[in-house]
């Protein structure tokens, strides 16, 4: 079956294909993030094949690429240019639905369905961005006040969230519906009630919406991020003005919150994610002084080699140690978005691993942002990262360098 | 040119009404629609009049304190201000969206906000300028 | 199953009202032109019955099944042209009205803006019109039974006439006795009767009505619920005496030993810490002013029923009701801001209600007009109308009470009657006297010698030396500066609204007016009414008023809160929110945005109570899936609606 990938900055989607085999040769593939510009050659493949798949979040609805729009560039979800046979969204999207679901129809079940944590159906006291205050694990994280695109989103496997089950909130990786991020800001917004806003009279009348910063506005730094992370391309509001920085991966970084890098950058350099991710999980922990224990500090060695491994195993298209590498990084990542990984260390326990003490988890999860802005750069043998975050915890520089 | 204004059934309409009583005048460009409660305006709305080539978007609703409905009109508030800040990141005019308060017997509270309105939909960037061939319903996958 | 929309369309000229700025024939024919319009057509007066027979005909003649009217604002006449679909067997809600007259015609002066404008109303309305629904109407079973607040003269109106309809009444006052300012007052204009005589017998029926339970010495503390279904608290404070076995005979307070000033004898008087606030108070028991008392027992020791009871304590009291009326009155404007006048300075200088507790036969001086500063009775007397009135100035309130007058003239002409050798001076802008018999009543003043001075004083000097006062008016009839002498200025301070009417009012969820009193529905056709479905206004509690309207507000207030209730149950309009099963996924989102507490979970899924649900919407935009809509608001009427309005003609 003929792959077509018009833009390979990130091989996530592409890494999960290239090894299945026993596929028809008259349907073609299409991953990746497609743009205005790829318009005529996006026919052309439509023209020559009987049947065309769209495979992965970035090609159905323009992905987290889809947030470089916000600095003029032109991705769009496939759809705007031609009409596919069948969409199969997912960051990456699960093996076993391109090679058993390729007949028969997807089955859409929400991540509410999926997750097990208590709904209280009470408004949260205030807004927190995500890791600023200690999660229970029992209860509904927006009941906690962390925003979860788990009601706008379809759960993206079968056996538990892939997030969720690694205590993060869904990142919203399968929208529901190409203006997801409407709906998540009017729940959000309607559940913040207890957060003050700021209002300002005029001489007319008593109150109107004020301009300054609030609670609310600092409670939810980058809305961009947050409620569009995957659907900006194929939302209404679908592109910004601001002049592109001329790199597709600064367009995305810049402007995101610290704490929400770790998994965007996990999930955009494909098989270098895992070095990307640890180089700027370090460099922020070094410009907010947060200082981890040897524990850490060897699981994350493990889990780079495991990434190198991954990468070379890509490379030399040996599946056998592609299958095993990625289940060296699953050990201790979580799942191959690394959704166990955070700063300052890991969510959910490790075990099964020798020399690792479980208890110390927990300790790292508060107060990222203590208003302390800087820079750093780290690198290891697969890249270099040099990050800089304003006063806010946003991230407001991004240089990388994969060697 | 064209600015939707989203009226409430109570304080909202009630001073529109009011300034129509009192023969008060402004701007036609100002478009205004009923909705029970200024809490019924969602992100939708508001994309959905922008996308529609409005020039501004508006809530006016009761008073704080004084919503018939107990309250949700800050509701409204806090998604509109999500959405401010929305279009600041892309580099859209924030003022375009906004919420005011009015109050039924009082015409002049109505035309205040009109006129800040207009003023306001005519500055910065408006969105959706680049219309793309979206086809997406509401609510519809 | 709906059918295929065919749209009926009618454009009102409400005379020159639109038709003056709208070119309405162009929009008839604009209108053809819009989806399912089948039928469109303009008229003089739609409300009218000829405009009225026009939609009937319409309806028959081309078989409508939805009516789209571009007149006035829906709240002016949606009620007329609902009601004719109804009477041809359609559903009311398939009717849609274009405000083209106080959104449009009435506020913009080019009339080609004006047509275009009503043109993209119009546009939206029949999209709206396209995408209507079936609203029913539910039969929803009503607590018979009321709450009034306030046992003033309105209040006890409301209360007796709400009874005698059978429907049982809960009175709550605040004070210690029922009555209000009316017990407090000397004599009432115009026909100068006394106030207790009149008000007696109704306190009396009250007391006894077995339709009305008194919580007096109590205090709303929470409301919640819907019309039809209210949930109250009510707060009884203790009296300290037990009201079943006290027997009024006063030797409590002739023993106790802590003196206070009697607030309800304007501070001339005196009580004691235990006390009955006047002599006739109903209920006729004595109370222990709990702030005050000493506890030292003496009361306890001559109290031969046993009455006295310490260990009481305040008692939480819940009632269910289908309606509330709100009669809590209003207070005396305190006019001490006011420091060129010198009130609270100068003891000479009262207001009215002051007056009142002088001049009452069973005031402290029984009803002789002496100084408060030597006991001597004055010879120059001096009214000041309008303090603290028609005035735009901060501290002051720009609106006429249309009272003092009135009640300036009444206590000036009883001064000069008492004093027949003393000079009375009453200094006005302005003197208002509607009404039969009121003019008469002023007439009559000036041929009693009272002088009246058209002018209002600039202020009030105290000699240094002698402490005599002296009041400073222009005369501007005369063009003359006066310098009046004074041993008694009576200020005829207005009305306000009285403290601690703003918990009342978040507590019950009702406007106030920028003056304070809480806001009628409409001024003319709805002044009982509340901004609230099921709650009434009675008396001045809606503004300020004399006794005579107040009483008849107060029945008004009592009539309207009665005929909700009469038949037990009421009919509501299902306008209420409605969940998609298929589409909930139990996020419970929704709940917490209810601010009626709505919403439920059952089996997982959430449920409208579509009793209580108000029909905001808030709701709607809270859920991530799009499960919940508001019925005649969704999503697919009002989005469509949008699109409409701003397409370009």
């Amino acid at each position: 079956m003929p792959v077509f990938m018009l833009h390979d900055e990130c091989n996530g989607c592409i890494n999960k294909i290239s090894y299945i085999e026993d596929l028809p040769e008259d349907v073609a593939l299409i991953t990746g993030y497609v743009k205005d510009e790829d318009e005529d050659e996006i026919k052309k493949i439509r023209k020559e094949y009987r049947s065309v798949i769209a495979y992965g979040t970035c090609t159905c609805y323009g992905g987290i690429f889809g947030l470089s729009n916000q600095r003029k560039n032109t991705i769009v979800p496939i759809r705007y240019l031609v009409n596919v046979d069948r969409e199969i969204p997912g960051c990456p999207p699960q093996r076993i639905m391109l090679s058993n679901q390729l007949r028969t129809p997807i089955i859409a079940l929400s991540v509410c369905s999926r997750c097990d944590r208590e709904r209280t159906g009470e408004m949260p006291d205030t807004i927190s961005r995500l890791d600023s205050i200690q999660d229970d694990n029992n209860t509904c994280l927006i009941n906690q006040g962390i925003i979860c695109s788990g009601g706008v989103s379809y759960s993206c496997c079968d056996r538990c969230e892939q997030c969720i089950a690694f205590n993060t909130p869904c990142r919203g990786c399968i929208p529901r519906n190409p203006n997801s991020g409407e709906f998540l800001i009017d729940q959000v917004g309607s559940l913040a009630n207890k957060v003050g806003i700021d209002t300002m009279g005029t001489e007319w009348t008593t109150d109107m919406l004020g301009p300054e910063e609030d609670d609310l506005t600092r409670a939810i730094p980058d809305p961009l991020g947050t409620f569009y992370r995957f659907t900006l391309a194929s939302s209404r509001i679908n592109r910004g003005i601001k002049d592109s920085f001329g790199d597709i991966y600064k367009d995305v970084m810049i402007g995101r919150p610290a704490e929400e890098a770790t998994y965007i950058a996990s999930r955009i350099y494909g098989s270098c994610s895992v070095s990307v991710t640890l180089n700027y999980i370090e460099c922020i922990e070094e410009i907010v002084g947060i200082e981890v224990d040897d524990t850490v500090k060897k699981l994350r060695g493990i889990l780079r080699s495991s990434g190198s491994e991954f990468k070379g195993a890509i490379e030399k298209k040996d599946l056998k140690r592609v299958l095993s590498a990625e289940d060296a990084i699953r050990r201790i990542g979580g799942d191959e978005n690394l959704s166990n990984v955070s700063i300052g260390g890991f969510r959910t326990p490790i075990e099964g691993i020798a020399g690792v003490d479980i208890e110390k988890f927990d300790e790292y999860k508060m107060a990222v942002f203590q208003d302390r802005c800087g820079e750093s750069t780290h690198s290891d043998g697969t890249s270099k990262v040099s990050v800089s975050i304003d006063g806010s915890g946003i991230i407001d520089g991004w240089e990388y360098e994969i060697y | 040119m064209s600015s939707i204004v989203f009226t409430c059934d109570n304080c909202g309409s009630g001073s529109a009404n009011t300034a129509g009583v009192l023969r008060m005048e402004y701007d036609p460009s100002i478009k205004i629609i009923r909705v029970p409660c200024a809490g019924r305006v969602g992100a939708n709305f508001v994309m959905e009049a922008f996308s529609d080539g409005a020039d501004a978007v508006s809530v006016v609703g009761c008073c704080l304190g004084a919503c018939h409905y107990s309250g949700s009109n800050f509701v409204a508030m806090r998604r509109l201000k999500i959405l401010k800040k929305l279009f600041e990141q892309l580099g859209y005019e924030p003022d375009r969206i906004n919420y005011y308060t009015a109050r039924a017997a009082e015409g002049d509270t109505f035309v205040g906000d009109a006129e800040d309105i207009v003023k306001k939909s005519k500055s910065g960037e408006r969105p959706f300028d680049i219309i793309l061939k979206a086809d997406d319903k509401v609510g519809g996958v | 199953m709906v059918d295929e929309p065919r749209i009926g369309f009618f454009i009102c000229h409400c005379g020159i009202n639109i038709a003056d700025k709208v070119d309405v024939k162009r929009v008839v024919e604009y209108a053809k032109t819009l989806p399912n319009v089948v039928y469109a057509t303009d008229n003089m007066f739609m409300c009218s019955t000829a405009g009225n027979d026009l939609i009937r005909d319409a309806i028959k003649r081309y078989n409508l099944n939805r009516t789209v009217v571009a007149s006035c604002s829906v709240e002016q006449h949606g009620p007329t042209f609902m009601r004719i679909l109804e009477e041809e067997n359609i559903n009311p809600y398939f009717h849609e009205q274009a405000n083209v007259r106080e959104q449009v015609s009435w506020v913009t002066e080019d009339r080609e803006e004006a047509t275009k404008k009503a043109i993209s109303v119009v546009r939206g309305a029949v999209a709206r019109a396209n995408n209507l629904e079936r609203i029913d109407r539910k039969r929803i079973p009503v607590e018979k039974s009321a709450l009034v607040i306030g046992a003033g003269v309105a209040g006890l109106n409301a209360a007796i006439d709400i009874a005698e309809s059978d429907i049982s009444v809960h009175l709550v006052e605040k004070t210690p006795s029922i009555g209000g300012h009316m017990t407090m007052l000397n004599k009432t204009f115009p026909t100068d009767e006394c106030p207790m005589c009149s008000i007696s017998p109704l306190l009396n029926a009250v007391n006894i009505n077995s339709n009305i339970k008194l919580h007096i010495y109590s205090e709303v503390i929470d409301v919640s619920g819907t019309l039809g279904e209210f949930y109250v608290k009510i707060r009884k404070m203790p009296r300290y005496v037990d009201e079943e076995k006290c027997t009024s005979c006063g030797l409590c307070a002739d023993h106790c030993p802590v003196e206070l000033y009697n607030e309800w004898d304007r501070k001339f008087g005196v009580r004691k810490a235990i006390y009955k606030p006047f002599p006739q108070a109903i209920p006729s028991v004595y109370t222990i002013d709990d702030k005050h008392c000493i506890r030292c027992g003496a009361c306890i020791d001559v109290c031969e029923p046993n009455a006295i009871d310490f260990d009481q304590t305040e008692e939480i009291i819940e009632v269910k009701v289908g309606s509330i009326v709100v009669a809590t009155g209003y207070d005396e404007y305190d006019p001490a801001v006011i420091e060129e006048y010198g009130y609270g300075e100068y003891p000479n200088v009262i207001t009215q209600l002051d007056f009142e507790r002088i001049v009452s036969p069973t005031s402290i001086t029984g009803g002789r007009i002496l100084s408060p500063s030597d006991g001597k009775i004055p010879k120059e007397i001096v009214v000041i109308q309008c303090v603290g009135s028609r005035d735009e100035q901060i501290g002051k309130n720009p609106y006429c009470t249309g009272v003092c007058c009135m009640y300036g003239i009444k206590n000036a002409k009883i001064a000069k009657d008492q004093i027949k050798d003393g000079n009375v001076t009453m200094c006005y802008i302005d003197i208002r006297s509607p009404g039969l018999l009121y003019e008469e009543y002023y007439k009559d003043a000036q041929e009693r010698g009272i002088n009246f001075i058209r002018g209002k004083p600039s202020e009030i000097i105290e000699d240094p030396i002698t402490r005599e006062l002296t009041v400073k008016v222009e005369d501007t009839f005369m063009g003359k500066m006066l310098e009046l002498p004074a041993d008694l200025i009576i200020l005829s301070a207005g009305m306000v609204a009285p403290k601690g009417v703003g918990r009342i009012s978040s507590k019950l969820g009702i406007l106030r007016g920028k003056e304070g009193f809480f806001k009628e529905q409409h001024i003319k056709m709805a002044p009982v009414n509340s901004s609230k479905a099921g709650v009434f206004l009675a008396g001045t509690a809606q503004g300020p008023k004399d006794i005579t309207t107040s009483v008849a507000h107060g029945k008004g207030a009592a009539s309207a809160a009665s005929i909700l209730l009469s038949r037990g149950y009421i009919d509501k309009d299902l306008l209420t929110a409605v969940v998609d099963l298929n589409l909930c996924i139990g996020c419970r989102f929704c709940e917490p945005a209810c601010s009626y507490g709505a919403i439920q979970m059952k089996d997982g899924k959430a449920e409208v109570n579509e009793i209580s649900c108000g029909g905001c919407g808030t709701c709607v935009p809270s859920c991530p899936t799009g499960a919940i809509q508001i019925r005649g608001f969704r999503d697919e009427q009002i989005v469509p609606q949008i699109r409409e309005v701003l397409r370009e003609v």
